[in-house]
Order: C-alpha cells, then sequence, then structure tokens
C-alpha cells in the first residue's frame, strides 16, 4: 500500500516537468513579450531592446527554457517580469484566498446537494425528484460569471446587503463568490448523489438486510449509504482540486484577489513565469488532491484496497481453483 | 421479477418488425420530454444560426453604431432593448449563435477525432503504446481545463480559429479516456475474439466490431462537450480572450455590459440566458440520448 | 420430527406487478401451509412465480410495482400482511429468514462478513454488540468458516464459501421458517452438495422449517417431505414426497420427470416439454399448461381447473381427472 502511494507521488513529478515545459512553450509562441508591456509608450525600439537584454528575454528560448527548468529543479519559480517579487511570493500570497472560496464553495455544494440528491433518489418518479432535477440541471447549465453578476446586481446593486467586489468584508465578501462557484458544483453533485443512490438501491444486498429485520432508514443511511458514497467521494475530490483552476472567471466578476486573476493579470502582461508558476502550483495541487482522493476511495471501498496492496505485493488474488478447494 | 416484454409490432406481412439498436433508442427517447425539449431548441438554434446570417446584414445590424439610439430599454423597436452604441441586442444575440454553435462543433469535432482515434489506439494495442498515450493524456488533464485554454489563446492570439484550436484540445482526454475504456471492455469480449479466431485484421475489427459497441458513450459525451465548450468559448471571451469585439459573441457581450449593468442590466442579462438556454438544451439532449443508448444505465 | 403446530399458512395469495403498460400475473390464487419441522419443495421452472411468492412471504415483494392483490399469510401466527412495519421488522430475521438464489450480490461489500451476521444478532437478541460478534464468529464457525476469517470482506470469499455466509445470516437468530430460493443454482455441483448438507443439519438442529425453492426435482428427492409444484403462478399439484414422485397426476408434473435424463437409458431420446412457458402478462382463460399439455382436451382451453383432492395429502389442478378411469402415464394410480 504504502508503495502504491510512494510510487504515484514519484509519478507526479515527470508531469509536472512536462506541463511546465507545455506550458512554457507554448507562452513563448505568443507575440510580443515583457519588455513590450514594461516599456513606456514612447520607448525606442533600441530602448526596448536594452530592456529586453536586460531582463534576459532576448536569447533563445532553448536556453532560457533550460535556465527555467533548472531553477525550477532547485524550487525556484523564477521572479516576475514586471514586479520586483518572486514567483513563489506573488503565489503565496493570492492562494489563500483562493483557497478559502474553493473550500466554501465545496462545503456549500456538499452540504446542500447530498441531502438533496439522497431525496430525489428515494423520491424517485415523483414531482419533488422531477422538480430536484430540473433544478439541478439549470445550475449546471447556467454560465457561472453570468450568475455571479445577477446575482451582484440583486444582492450587491439593487438591495445593498452585500459587497459587490473585493474580499475586504470577510464572511459578507465570500457569500456571493460562493454561491456563484457553488451552485454550479452543487448541480453537478446532486445528479451524482441521486445516481449514485439509485445503482445502490437496487442492489440486492439491501434486500438481504431488509430480510434480516434492519428498518428501513437504517438500510438506507448505513447500508446504502456507504455504498452510494463510493463515486460521490471521487467526485468532490475532483472538484475540489480543480477550485484554482475554476475560480478565475469568479474573482474576475468579484475582484477577488485570488490566483485566478493573478494568472490573467499576467497573461495580459507577458509575465510568462508567474504564469507558468501559477499553473505548475495549481497542477501540483490538483495533482495532490486526487492522490488523496483515490487513498480515501481505498480506505471507504474494500475491494480497492485489496487492489492496491495486491499491486504492491505479487499473488494477493485468490485463484479459482483454491477457492474451489475451500467452499 | 417478471421481465418486462416488449409487444412485436407487426408489419404489412405480419411478421414480427425488428428494429435495429438505434431505432430502438430513438423509440425510447421520443418518450423523454426533457431529451425532445433539447433537440427542438438546438434544431431551432441551428436554423437561427444558419438563418441569420442572411435575414440580418452584418454592417448594419450587427454592429452598426447608432448612438441616438443608445442604451435603450426594451421597446416595441428594439426587442430587447440597445447597447451602449445603439446595437439592437437581440440582432446581435441572434446574430452570435453563430459563433458559440461554431466554437462549439468544431472544437468537439476536433477532440472527437482525435481524441477517439487516440483512445482507440491505446486501448486496442495496449502496452507501450497505451502508457504513452495515456501519460501524455494525464498532462493534459492535470491542468484545469480553463487555464489550459487561456494558456493556448493568449498564446496564439485572438481569433475564432485559435479559440476553437484551444477549447478542441482541452477536450481531447476526455475523449481518449472514454474511448480507451469502451474499447477495453469490448476487446475482451468474446464476439471479437471470434472475429480474430476467423482472422479479421486489426482495424477492421477496430473499425466494424468495437467502435459501433463504443459508439454510444462517446454520443452522449459529445453532445455534453458541446455543451461545455460553448460555456468555455463564452467564458473566453468574457474575459477577453475569445472571439474579439465588435463581434457580438453572447460571452463578449455580458463582459461588455458589466460597466452598464446597475442601470441597463438587459445587456447582460439576454447574452446570459442566451447562453444558458443553449447549453440547458444541449444538456437535456445530451441527457436523453444517454438514458435512450443504453437504458440499463437509467434509473 | 413434525409436530401439528402451524407454522405458516398462505390462503389464496395473488401477487401481480403493475407496469406502465401492462400487469404481471406473477402468483395466482395459491394456498398451501406448513408445519413444525417439515420441509416443502416449491417446484417449477423460471418464471413460474416461486420467487415472488417466497418474497411476499417476507412482505419484500417491490412495491412499486408489486401489489399483493388479495390473500392472507399467516407466519408463527402473524398475518405478514396486516401487521405494522415495526412488527414486521421484528419478525425477519427472526421467525423467518430468507436464503437468497445468487449470492455474488446478497452481501454488502463494503462490510465485512462478521458485522454481517452479528447485525442480525444485535436486532433482534438482547446482548452487547461484542456477544453478538461473539455469536457471530460462532456461527462461521458452524458453516464451516475459520472464525479468523471474520474480519474479511465478502469480495475475499468464494460463491461456495458466500452462500455460507448467508446461510450463517439467515439462521443466525434460529428462525422457525426458513424460506431458500434456489440456493444452489448459482454453485459448482461439487459445492451444491455441501451446502445442501449443510441446511440440512443446521434445519435438524434447530428444528426449522424449511420452504425450498427449486426447479431441480433431484434436489427436491433428496430433501423435501412435501411437493407444491407451480406453473405460470398456480399450484398444479401437490402432496407428501412420495405423491408426487411415485403417484404423478398432473401432465405438467409428468412432463418434469420425463424431461430428466434417464442415466440408466443413455440411447433414449430427451423428452423435453415442448413449447413455452405463457407470457404472465397475456394469460390464457382456461388452463395454462394446455398449449403444451399432450392429455389437452377442449375443455381445457376455457375452463380453469381447480384442486381437487385425491386423498388427504394429495391435490392436483387438471380437468381431465372429472373423466372416471383418466390418468398419466407415468405414476402409480391411488387406491
Amino acid at each position: 500500500m504504502h508503495r502504491y502511494v510512494l510510487k504515484r507521488i514519484i509519478l507526479l513529478i515527470p508531469v509536472l516537468l512536462g506541463v511546465s515545459m507545455l506550458v512554457y512553450c507554448i507562452l513563448d509562441l505568443a507575440p510580443g513579450d515583457a519588455a513590450d508591456i514594461l516599456a513606456p509608450d514612447d520607448a525606442t525600439l533600441e530602448e526596448k531592446e536594452a530592456l529586453r537584454e536586460e531582463l534576459g528575454l532576448n536569447r533563445p528560448v532553448l536556453v532560457r527554457y533550460f535556465e527555467y527548468m533548472w531553477k525550477l529543479l532547485h524550487g525556484d519559480l523564477g521572479e516576475s517580469y514586471l514586479s520586483p517579487v518572486s514567483v513563489w511570493s506573488a503565489f503565496t500570497q493570492k492562494a489563500p484566498n483562493t483557497l478559502k472560496l474553493g473550500l466554501a464553495s465545496v462545503i456549500f455544494a456538499v452540504g446542500t446537494s447530498l441531502p438533496l440528491g439522497i431525496y430525489a433518489a428515494r423520491h424517485r418518479g415523483s414531482w419533488k425528484d422531477a422538480i430536484s432535477m430540473i433544478l439541478a440541471i439549470l445550475g449546471l447549465s447556467m454560465p457561472n460569471f453570468w450568475l455571479g453578476l445577477l446575482l451582484m446586481l440583486l444582492f450587491a446593486l439593487r438591495l445593498g446587503w452585500l459587497p459587490s467586489g473585493g474580499a475586504d468584508m470577510g464572511l459578507r465578501s465570500l457569500i456571493l463568490p460562493t454561491i456563484t462557484i457553488g451552485t454550479g458544483m452543487m448541480a453537478t453533485l446532486t445528479r451524482t448523489t441521486r445516481s449514485s443512490m439509485l445503482d445502490v438501491i437496487r442492489q440486492d444486498y439491501l434486500r438481504t438486510a431488509r430480510a434480516k429485520g434492519v428498518t428501513e432508514e437504517v438500510v438506507i443511511k448505513k447500508h446504502a449509504l456507504k455504498n452510494a458514497l463510493i463515486p460521490i467521494i471521487t467526485i468532490i475530490g475532483t472538484m475540489l482540486g480543480g477550485i484554482l483552476g475554476g475560480a478565475t472567471l469568479t474573482e474576475s466578476v468579484f475582484s477577488w484577489p485570488g490566483v485566478g486573476r493573478l494568472i490573467i493579470d499576467s497573461l495580459n502582461g507577458r509575465d510568462t513565469p508567474v504564469v507558468t508558476g501559477c499553473i505548475i502550483m495549481t497542477t501540483m495541487f490538483f495533482s495532490v488532491v486526487l492522490l488523496a482522493v483515490d487513498l480515501i476511495y481505498a480506505f471507504v471501498d474494500p475491494r480497492i484496497k485489496a487492489q492496491y496492496a495486491s499491486k504492491s505485493k505479487k499473488g494477493g488474488e485468490k485463484k479459482d481453483g483454491e477457492k474451489a478447494a475451500e467452499a | 421479477m417478471a421481465k418486462k416484454q416488449q409487444k412485436p409490432k407487426l408489419d404489412a406481412n405480419g411478421e414480427r418488425k425488428q428494429r435495429s439498436q438505434f431505432g430502438e433508442a430513438w423509440h425510447r427517447m421520443k418518450k423523454d420530454k426533457g431529451a425532445m425539449l433539447g433537440l427542438a431548441v438546438v434544431s431551432i438554434l441551428v436554423l437561427v444560426a444558419i438563418l441569420s446570417n442572411f435575414l440580418l446584414d452584418y454592417d448594419t445590424d450587427v454592429v452598426g453604431m447608432n448612438t441616438k439610439e443608445r442604451l435603450q430599454s426594451p421597446n416595441a423597436k428594439h426587442l430587447l432593448g440597445t447597447d451602449e452604441y445603439g446595437r439592437d441586442i437581440l440582432f446581435r444575440i441572434l446574430y452570435g449563435s453563430r459563433y458559440s454553435l461554431s466554437v462549439g462543433l468544431v472544437a468537439v469535432a476536433i477532440a472527437l477525432v482525435a481524441g477517439v482515434t487516440l483512445g482507440a489506439i491505446a486501448g486496442y494495442k495496449g502496452g507501450a503504446v497505451e502508457e504513452v498515450i495515456m501519460r501524455l493524456t494525464d498532462i493534459f488533464s492535470s491542468v484545469p481545463n480553463m487555464l489550459m485554454a487561456l494558456v493556448v489563446v493568449s498564446a496564439l492570439g485572438q481569433s475564432m480559429l485559435n479559440l476553437m484550436i484551444a477549447i478542441g484540445v482541452t477536450s481531447i482526454p476526455q475523449f481518449v479516456r472514454i474511448t480507451r475504456a469502451t474499447v477495453l471492455t469490448v476487446r475482451n469480449q468474446e464476439y471479437v475474439e471470434s472475429a480474430r479466431a476467423i482472422g479479421l485484421s486489426t482495424p477492421k475489427i477496430i473499425i466494424s466490431h468495437i467502435l459501433p459497441n463504443s459508439l454510444s458513450p462517446i454520443i452522449v459525451q459529445t453532445t455534453l462537450r458541446v455543451a461545455s465548450a460553448i460555456i468555455s468559448a463564452s467564458s473566453l471571451s468574457f474575459l477577453g480572450l475569445g472571439i474579439p469585439a465588435p463581434n457580438p459573441e453572447w460571452g463578449s457581450m455580458l463582459s461588455g455590459g458589466r460597466k452598464f449593468i446597475r442601470d441597463y442590466p438587459y445587456m447582460t442579462l439576454y447574452p446570459g440566458l442566451a447562453i444558458m438556454i443553449t447549453v440547458l438544451s444541449l444538456n437535456l439532449l445530451g441527457d436523453g440520448l444517454r438514458d435512450a443508448l443504453d437504458p440499463k444505465l437509467k434509473n | 420430527m413434525m409436530s401439528n403446530e402451524e407454522v405458516l399458512k398462505v390462503e389464496n395469495l395473488t401477487v401481480y406487478y403493475e407496469l406502465e403498460e401492462e400487469t404481471v400475473k406473477a402468483v395466482n390464487d395459491i394456498s398451501f401451509s406448513l408445519h413444525k419441522g417439515e420441509t416443502i419443495g416449491l417446484v417449477g421452472e423460471t418464471g413460474a412465480g416461486k420467487t415472488t411468492t417466497a418474497l411476499a412471504l417476507l412482505r419484500l415483494v417491490p412495491d412499486p410495482p408489486g401489489v399483493i392483490k388479495s390473500g392472507k399469510i399467516t407466519v408463527c401466527g402473524n398475518d405478514m400482511l396486516e401487521v405494522p412495519v415495526q412488527k414486521l421488522e421484528e419478525i425477519r430475521g427472526k421467525d423467518i429468514a430468507m436464503i437468497f438464489q445468487d449470492p455474488m450480490t446478497s452481501l454488502n461489500p463494503v462490510f465485512t462478513v462478521a458485522e454481517q451476521i452479528a447485525e442480525s444478532i444485535e436486532i433482534h437478541e438482547k446482548v452487547s454488540k461484542h456477544e453478538a460478534y461473539e455469536k457471530a464468529l460462532e456461527m462461521l464457525e458452524m458453516v464451516g468458516i475459520p472464525r479468523e476469517r471474520g474480519g474479511e470482506y465478502p469480495h475475499q470469499f468464494s460463491g461456495g464459501m458466500k452462500q455460507r455466509v448467508v446461510i450463517a445470516i439467515a439462521l443466525a437468530c434460529q428462525p422457525q421458517l426458513l424460506i431458500a430460493d434456489e440456493p444452489t443454482t448459482a454453485l459448482d455441483v461439487t459445492i451444491q452438495a455441501q451446502v445442501l448438507d449443510l441446511i440440512k443439519n443446521l434445519k435438524d438442529k434447530q428444528g426449522t422449517s424449511v420452504i425450498m425453492i427449486t426447479h431441480d426435482l433431484g434436489i427436491v428427492a433428496e430433501t423435501c417431505d412435501k411437493v407444491a409444484v407451480m406453473y405460470a403462478g398456480r399450484i398444479i399439484e401437490t402432496g407428501n414426497l412420495d405423491d408426487v414422485f411415485n403417484y404423478t397426476l398432473h401432465p405438467y408434473t409428468e412432463g418434469l420427470f420425463n424431461s430428466l435424463p434417464n442415466i440408466n437409458d443413455r440411447k433414449a431420446e430427451l423428452k423435453p416439454i415442448h413449447g413455452l412457458m405463457p407470457d404472465p402478462t397475456n394469460l390464457p382463460a382456461g388452463c395454462a399448461f394446455e398449449p403444451r399439455c399432450e392429455y389437452a382436451c377442449e375443455a381445457c382451453k376455457t375452463q380453469q381447473p381447480e384442486l381437487v383432492s385425491f386423498t388427504d395429502t394429495h391435490k392436483a389442478a387438471c380437468l381431465r381427472y372429472a373423466e372416471p378411469g383418466f390418468h398419466v402415464a407415468r405414476g402409480k394410480k391411488h387406491e
């Protein structure tokens, strides 16, 4: 089991290297560079060239790339072209905000969708089910930046109850962005919960439980739910991991000082190191969360645990001949 | 529990009429009101996209500025109002459907062709080939979609083609995974062994036997991906990295309307509604297809 | 050891599955009873209504779409169809227990086997969790699984062992009535004998009455005291083992025996019953077996045969016995 975890962590490295190479090279294709942005409007061509030389931007791409990778392998994400800060500090300044937003959204989504999904599954076919599903599909069809703007229009601009942007007002600032991101998640998760519960509800082992005299409530809450949660956990994990990327639009709408906005501003400013650095960090976060989800999955589903355990030591599976002898 | 038995329909000769697999699916889907609604709306949108080129004049109706009529609320002449340049919002929305639908369709077409090919090869060949393809797929999908598309677009420049490429490329991993998964399941079935036993060549096996059985999840995924491609396209345009102004792409219309949202909210309201209706109908259709093509999955 | 205490009485049970477009008439007006210590074999082909009958006894018929249209079921003195849910849950697992057909899907994959057995004990007996777990391990030993394996999960066991666990769960609280729904159908032949033996031993030890649902006459011969043959949701012949095997009355029962290969006459052709069971959504007005029956007459097409007593114990539903002297080819005649 531990060997499996270790193996997964080690595999992350080539993935991250691959990602950084990919992103760096693609960005390099872009016309113009940081020198164009930084230089004042009336700068001459020579002045721009001088700036370029100063920043080291006139060297061939391979040289720059290797220098970047070399630094990366030493844990150095480099420095921003546009401002005198290291990429690392730029990232760590904004990351907590995005994480806060992401966590709040996931909690909101999970808290609403699990009960709703279970409810819909139990009342399958009734109007309660139909309404839940209609709401869910509306929720995930709505572009979240539109929802954000509408919420902002109603609650901030028209009613004035909540701030329309920024993160300065603590919890109140968090509400609208959370609902914006959370709605889409809630919609997907409700559907997943419902479908997972429906799958489990028709399983024979529930019938066995009832035949034992287990009360219906325990059948659902203990026997069914534990099985239904398995795929749901994976989805939650994927959502959590995708937070850093998915919050980009909402951060833009609500002027939330997070990683998403940092990336957009840096893209517009041709600040390649910051963009690459942020994406690498985001990817790493995503991959780590996915790994954690896989492990939790194994913890909850004993069949998977057995698979992982047997991958580390050969011959964990029973052979059919053995089985016949045992019976 | 006894199985529900279909009463066989009789044709002119009094013999049982057999429906093909897709015929059965269509029959099932007809009963699904949501799916039929989705199909209807999507068809209407396609019509709108095609016809708006003929019925609307780009220069006057869509981008022509008319400052006298700026910022009007919905009225008889301009059913959805006008924007800050006096342009009719309804006309712009109708014309804008062209961008959303074409980006959605082309992006997914790119992803489909590339993804299914790679997935089929990975699934069928196995071994090193499969490893390489799957690792590359992992790399691509470990970067959150939106970010990847952002990077590609900002590198290649703002244009509709680049948008299609960016979104298409980010959608490839899903198709690779699904195709590979279904190929793996199907490959081990007995009828494939039979095909091999009678000596069919590998490409022929893949095309004639494996792919037709993998079609269902691919069809469903395609429909749903078009929906998410449209959201991605409008998201990128909203951020200013998609289809450039003054083209009436719905996302960029939303972005343009932000400044005026307090007093003239319909510049943001209606384009967003258009996006939602389009995506909703595609999602309904995709769901309906999924239920119809594999009733075992239906809950 | 038979006593006259009646453990089960089924009266005029009718169960339909009401679907969107049609209604499946799964069980049509059946009646039978079982006394303490008796084993009755419920025989019939797939689709005859045996499993639905079993589920009805526990009130586990999926509802929707299943509906119990009429009838009365009395288990150990309890009216199963009227009893409130709480009492029902007390009875299930304690007075009446069931072994399901497919061991592969009957066990919950995320709980250990000991936990699943212990749960039954915890619910019905006033013992602590720890004691229940201990008893569960004892049950495992009783069914031939070493107690050390109690902490393992279902997927770690083979089919035969899973079925043993299912049996352990069913018998954990020593029920008076055990329903075994084709307990060995999903298993290898070599395992079948072991599982049947196990059921027999436990039944002897605990004095359980058993309903053995099967399509295999060999199993009936080995394990049952009484037999009820079902066809298209009806009981068409019932009697004790000797009656049905040696004094066979109904043409269908005869057909079942005839379709068995005879090891003494290897050269003979196999004699299956031609045709198929009728569509339960579209049952004929008369005798359901008529299209396949070699003794059928005109009246059989329109008149529904009723169960008629031939001796104290032996009944059959066939119109042709109204004619004096009629008997199917197989089987001796009653005096």
